[in-house]
């Protein structure tokens, strides 16, 4: 059986395109009903076939995608609940214990979170424990202190406990005005002092 | 030196990921407690960078127990002129420059400072194909007693 030569280049072309990712393509059928008409249906079909399938999973990347973005945005938000975790320990006396790493993004977010509950709940008394900070950027030292600043602002008494010699070093080469902080060594020495100071009795501490 | 380690960053939370595998990977490389903490900080600035300006990127990671290299990439639109020429050196930085340094109580602008002190050496560029690159590296600062240098 002979084939014209321009039927054949037009099957390679649509082959050629479909491995490009297009399956628009289709190719166009002669009147006369012969045995490559057959080939050039089955490839039609099959264009049909891979543009369907390519579509379905176009959608389902893009699903996945946007689950994905959905994942991390949960995920961001319970990485700001988690890593500012502030603690009403008595009426009108909160805690933010903070643990691990305090980059400048985190150092931030804690400001925010503790002003604004500070506020809510009328506290008194706050004590920052960085007993579980180990290193800090000088940036983030300059934080703390003026976090506890911004408390004692909004009429609170602040407290910093669980200074570490290596944070201490930081906030000593920032060069300015410790005298107004109160720290102290633990966490319970701070709360010791507030019930102290609340008239409250003190639970006793162990040691 | 190891073979390099490469991570893709694109939330906050990976970003935190590759900090914590860098000083666990310190600490096992008997870099002193402190310092794999200020490693741990520095990538995180740094990643951090990435993600909140660039949407995300990429971050290689070499280390030995010699020193540590450090290459963070992303395709977001590359450092503005001005944050190119200070590349850190300022209190805070905004995309016009350094900011007045008693801005009330924002640390925004303080991730390339804080990059800059825990690195010995901290170089960024725009990529010819766009986006931001940021090389850092840094030996370790003290020796430990268990192992001479």
């Amino acid at each position: 059986m002979e084939v014209a030569n321009n039927r054949i280049e037009r099957v390679a072309d649509a082959l050629g395109r479909a491995s490009c990712q297009e399956f628009e393509h289709r190719l166009v059928l002669g009147e006369v009903e012969d045995a490559f008409m057959q080939v050039e249906v089955g490839i039609n079909l099959l264009l049909e076939d891979l543009g369907r399938a390519n579509d379905e999973s176009k959608r389902h990347l893009a699903e996945i995608e946007r689950k994905n973005h959905e994942i991390a945005e949960q995920q961001a938000l319970a990485l700001r609940e988690l890593s500012t975790p502030i603690i009403s320990v008595w009426a009108g006396v909160i805690t933010l214990p903070v643990v691990g790493m305090v980059d400048t993004h985190r150092g931030a977010e804690m400001m925010d979170r503790l002003l604004s509950r500070v506020v809510e709940e009328e506290a008194a008394y706050v004590v920052i424990d960085i007993t579980g900070v180990l290193v800090v950027d000088t940036r983030t030292a300059d934080h703390f202190i003026r976090m506890s600043e911004a408390v004692r602002l909004l009429g609170a008494n602040c407290f910093l406990t669980g200074i570490s010699p290596a944070v201490a070093q930081t906030i000593a080469q920032l060069g300015i005005d410790t005298s107004r902080i109160r720290t102290l060594r633990r966490l319970s020495d701070a709360l010791q002092q507030i019930f102290a100071e609340l008239g409250a009795k003190a639970p006793s501490v162990a040691r | 030196m190891s073979r390099p380690t490469s991570w893709r960053v694109r939330t906050r939370l990976e970003c935190l990921g590759v900090s914590a595998s860098l000083r666990a990977g310190a600490l096992e490389l008997a870099w002193p407690a402190a310092e794999a903490e200020e490693l741990a900080l520095l990538v995180a600035e740094l990643t951090a960078n990435a993600v909140k300006h660039g949407g995300g990127g990429r971050c290689v990671v070499a280390l030995s127990s010699q020193s540590v290299e450090l290459l963070v990439e992303d395709d977001g639109p590359g450092f503005s002129q001005a944050v190119l020429a200070d590349a850190g050196r300022s209190w805070a930085l905004g995309p016009d420059g350094p900011r007045p340094t008693r801005e009330p109580f924002s640390s925004l602008g303080g991730g390339l400072g804080c990059a800059r002190r825990f690195a010995d050496l901290l170089e960024l560029e725009n990529r010819s194909e766009g986006g931001a690159r940021v090389r850092a590296s840094r030996r370790p600062r003290t020796t430990t007693n268990t192992e001479p240098r």
